[in-house]
This record gives structure tokens, sequence and C-alpha cells, in this order.
């Protein structure tokens, strides 16, 4: 094999063993409450499929039913796509339920850990498998 | 974060670097972050783009086998090595992401040497390095479908010695790699550091 190595013009195309189930990291996600699991009934504005992290922008109402736009930060475009997401998994006006690490200084975001989609399907916004919706809180 | 596949657990750092990675972190708890080079867009360097962020590779052997091209799936994560010559000179050298890499084979391994890394400063997404930090990968294709690579951090001023850990790649054929740059980076720093997000996409 070496001998073919080292006389071909060769192109190797390899992924880290577990990588593409685990996070992607990019930043620190000091930001996002950990610990804090929450999950709300939610109405899809509309699903940034970019790098190097794709967005969900939806519309949850708060205590007071008062509609409230969240940012919801998902893995990066080049990850989701080997998890099951595609540019039009979700789109504007779908009912869904997402489960977030909401942002720790009360702006409306958070890290999206998973979805689940109008279908009943549920997708990981951090790499499979996806973590179960519990939540500590909802409405 | 780290992530569940990242292949060193801990460093051994020198006193003056293990200050520094305390204050890291009791800054990051206070939701000021220590700002690495990808948080800006920026090439992660070989260190974190080895640590962190779990992406294909691609190697390509060209030139003869007198080259080695080596690309992640991760922002600017390119660099080459060297089959054909030493190490620039000291005075040719200047702080890089992903320094100056020369190789050569002892049997089936690849050996690959890398020097000059100072235009980052962490070996993760936290963790501090030096300007003399120094990596060493032994690249072995232990079957058709399997590539281990044994990475050696060396850093005579940030680690009390130096330290090993073995990453494990799977052959994709199917796959392709996509651009990973920067269309809409929405991470967020204020002028005092501390991290949040912006509320719609950046140009």
């Amino acid at each position: 094999m070496i001998s073919d190595v080292r006389t071909q013009c060769l192109v190797l195309l390899l992924a880290a063993i577990g990588g593409v189930s685990s996070a992607s990291a990019h930043h620190s996600y000091a930001m996002f409450d950990a610990n804090n699991l929450v999950t709300f009934d939610a109405t899809v504005k509309e699903f940034q499929w970019t790098n190097p992290h794709s967005w969900l922008q939806v519309v949850i109402l708060d205590d007071k039913g008062v509609a409230q736009e969240w940012s919801l930060e998902l893995g990066p475009l080049v990850a989701l796509h080997r998890w099951g997401w595609k540019p039009h998994t979700v789109n504007p006006g779908d009912k869904v339920k997402v489960s977030l690490n909401p942002l720790r200084d009360g702006t409306h975001g958070g890290r999206l850990m998973s979805i689940v989609l109008p279908g009943g399907e549920t997708l990981s916004g951090q790499g499979p498998p996806a973590p179960p919706p519990a939540a500590s809180s909802s409405h | 974060m780290q992530t569940p596949d990242r292949p060193f657990k801990t460093y051994p750092l020198t006193p003056e670097y293990a200050a520094i990675l305390k204050q890291r972190r009791a800054d990051e708890a206070a939701g000021k972050p220590y700002q690495v080079a990808q948080n800006r867009c920026l090439p992660a360097g070989l260190a974190a783009t080895m640590t962190t962020g779990a992406y294909p590779i691609e190697i390509f052997y060209q030139k003869g086998g007198q080259e080695i091209l080596l690309q992640k799936e991760n922002v600017g994560a390119l660099y080459r090595v060297y089959l054909n010559r030493p190490h620039k000179s000291a005075d040719e050298l200047y702080p890089m992401f992903y320094g100056d890499s020369i190789g050569h084979w002892e049997g089936d391994v690849l050996v690959v040497d890398t020097v000059s890394l100072g235009a980052t400063a962490a070996l993760d997404l936290i963790t501090p390095h030096s300007d003399a930090l120094h990596i060493v990968q032994r690249l072995h294709r232990v079957s058709f479908d399997t590539l281990e690579d044994a990475i050696t951090f060396e850093d005579s001023k940030a680690l009390t010695t130096p330290v090993t850990a073995t990453a494990v790649f799977k052959l994709h054929t199917d796959w392709e790699i996509e651009e990973y740059e920067c269309t809409n980076e929405r991470l967020m720093f204020d002028e005092h550091g501390n991290q949040t997000i912006s509320k719609s996409a950046q140009p």
C-alpha cells in the first residue's frame, strides 16, 4: 500500500471517529446556560442556512401572550447537512417545538439543542443523537 | 467547550501558563470568554484545528511526493508539508496560523514537523500556548479506511513536558468537502469583552 501511496497522486477524505456526532466548536458556549434546558412551542420566522453557524429565528409567546422573536444558534451548515438537515427542513410559518439552552444575559436567544418538526420528527441542532426534549420550564 | 472527540484531555502547563488559563476560565465564567482567532472568522491555527471542530480533513499527495497538502473543512484550514527541504531559517520565519511544516517517511509513517505557530495563542478554545509551540504529527494509515494521527505538542514556555494524543480518522469516499467560511457571523463582543449574539445576520 505504501509504495502506491508514494507513487500515485492520492487524495484521502477522512473524518475523525465520533467527530460527525459531536458539537463542532467554533467559539465558547459560555454565553449559553448549559444547565438550563427549556422547551417552547414556536413558529418559524426564518431559517438561516449559513456558516459559521446556522440560525433559526422563531416567534415564541411569552408569559403574557406577547409574541417575542428568539434567535437560536445551530451547528454550521457544513455539519448540519451530515446530521440530516436540509435548507428547507424548516420553513417560515412552521409550528415547531424547540429545546434550547438560553442566553445567560436574558436576551431572547439560545443554543438550539433539539427541535420537533411539524411532522413529529426530532432533529438535533448540535449533532446526533438528538438530546431528549426534557424541559425545566415551558409554555 | 470541549467536544467529545477531543483527543487531548489535559495539558501539563507551566505555572505561568496555568495562571493564564485560570484567568481565561475566570473571564469565561464572567461572560467574557477568551477571543480565539476563529471568533473573528480568522483561521483556527494548526493546534486548535486538530483539537476542536469535528470536521473532515482531506489530504492531497502531490508534486511527485515532494509536497503534501492538508485541508480541513474549517475556516482557512489549509497547509502544506514539504518533504524536500528542512525548516526555513529563523530569520525567514514569522508568526503563522499553520506554521512551517516539513515531513519525512519513517517506514509507512509520515512524520510532519511544524514550527512558527505564533499567530494564535490557544491550543483549543482556551488553553494557552506560546510562540515556541512545536507540533509533530505521526500519520499512519493502519488500514485502507483508517488513519491514525499521533499528535505531539511541545512548548518549552507553556508545557512542562511534551504531550501526545492520537486522533483516529475514517475514510469517507462519498463525502465532499464543503465551503466553511463565515457568511453570517452573529457572535459579538462588546467593548468590555462580554460575549453575546447580534439580533440579525452580520454583513
